[in-house]
């Protein structure tokens, strides 16, 4: 069912912005509506916001009511958007339109709607590690048993008495930074705050920059930052 | 031989062991060319940089049980009834980390480089259940032991 929204209403856990129409698209639909506000829920309200700013100008009216719609300020929920708000569509300009979108367009509306979007573009960046004490107390205790008449060295000193533990390396999905705009494009989405976890052990495993070919360290290898493309992980 | 006699004997011969131990481990370090302590602190501290802080708590568990060691060796040796109490203390240390009192014990695992992890572990438990006992019905003075039924 299509209605209208007010922005300040808008709840981002409730709605999706798969549901919202571009506001390009809205405004037909207001045009279409607007002399039967009834018909479809919200507009009425959206009208009457208007005439208690304007009057009972009809004009203005339309006029106000197209930039509080262009504007962000009201959004169009429907079921089959023809081109939502969430997803490439949004930060990408519209096929059919003849103007050209310049950067800045594109850069006002990507900060117009992250500075209240909870779901959009970003990146995985580390949040926390959990070293798991108790399963990995029995792993050095395996470890150490085996290696007890390797005498010479303080225990720990060498990481083979850490090999085979476990720890679960979580991230958390950010918005990007200033200077990582440019990734926006090709980012995939998520909900912002969003966690995942990857389990990781410590092994002599094989490497790309050790002269032996072999070093100590977390495998999988996961970097503090990982960039989540559309279809695949960079 | 009286109690305090064989009380004193009981005290030297876990300062032995601990001295042992001491000794053991600087003489294989220098025998491997290095400093001993020292080149082992540097490489706890290149563990800790590939590993995480996670290893801080294994690392750190490890150098208090060393310098425990120090400090219990000498306790015994000048038969300090506190040395009673750091050897109890130590025990869920050398338990965890697979050092046990009776030092002799890791040299003698070394002849045998197919033992099972099974013995080694209760060897470990038998070695400081030794000691634990010996230390706490040595350590107790005329009264006590009177109290306990001796």
């Amino acid at each position: 069912m299509n209605r209208f929204i007010r922005r300040d209403r808008f709840m981002f856990e409730r709605h999706s912005l798969s549901k919202v129409e571009d506001p390009f698209f809205a405004r037909s639909t207001v045009r279409f509506f607007l002399y039967n506000p009834y018909s479809l829920p919200g507009l009425n309200d959206l009208i009457k916001e208007c005439s208690s700013e304007l009057g009972q100008y009809q004009q203005l009216q339309e006029d106000r009511i197209i930039e509080k719609i262009e504007k962000r300020q009201w959004y169009l929920l429907t079921e089959r958007p023809l081109c939502p708000l969430a997803g490439r569509s949004f930060l990408t300009h519209r096929a059919g339109e003849r103007s050209v979108a310049t950067q800045a367009d594109i850069q006002a509306k990507y900060e117009d709607l992250t500075s209240v979007v909870k779901f959009g573009p970003g990146k995985w960046q580390k949040s926390h590690i959990d070293y798991h004490g108790a399963v990995n107390s029995f792993f050095l205790l395996a470890n150490r048993s085996r290696s007890m008449s390797n005498e010479g060295q303080v225990i720990f000193s060498d990481p083979g008495g850490l090999a085979n533990t476990i720890r679960t390396f979580t991230q958390e999905w950010v918005r990007l930074e200033a200077d990582e705009l440019s990734f926006k494009l090709d980012s995939a989405e998520h909900w912002y705050g969003e966690l995942r976890n990857q389990k990781q052990t410590f092994l002599h495993a094989d490497d790309h920059w050790d002269v032996s070919g072999k070093s100590w360290h977390w495998v999988p290898v996961i970097p503090d930052i990982v960039y989540e493309y559309r279809g695949g992980e960079k | 031989m009286n109690v305090q006699q064989k009380s004193a004997i009981i005290w030297r011969i876990w300062a032995g062991f601990d001295a042992v131990h001491i000794v053991s481990y600087m003489g294989h370090s220098l025998a491997r060319g290095n400093v001993p302590f020292v080149a082992d602190a540097y490489s706890a501290l290149e563990t800790v940089e590939r590993y995480g802080e996670g290893a801080y708590v294994f690392v750190a568990l490890s150098w208090t049980l060393e310098l425990s060691i120090l400090i219990s060796c000498w306790l015994f040796w000048t038969q300090r009834q506190s040395a009673r109490w750091l050897s109890f203390a130590q025990t869920p240390l050398r338990l965890f980390l697979m050092v046990p009192s009776v030092s002799l014990l890791t040299t003698a695992l070394g002849f045998y480089p197919s033992y099972s992890a099974l013995l080694a572990i209760g060897l470990v438990v038998l070695s400081e259940t030794l000691k634990c006992l010996s230390v706490w019905w040595f350590g107790m003075d005329k009264a006590q032991r009177i109290r306990a039924g001796a």
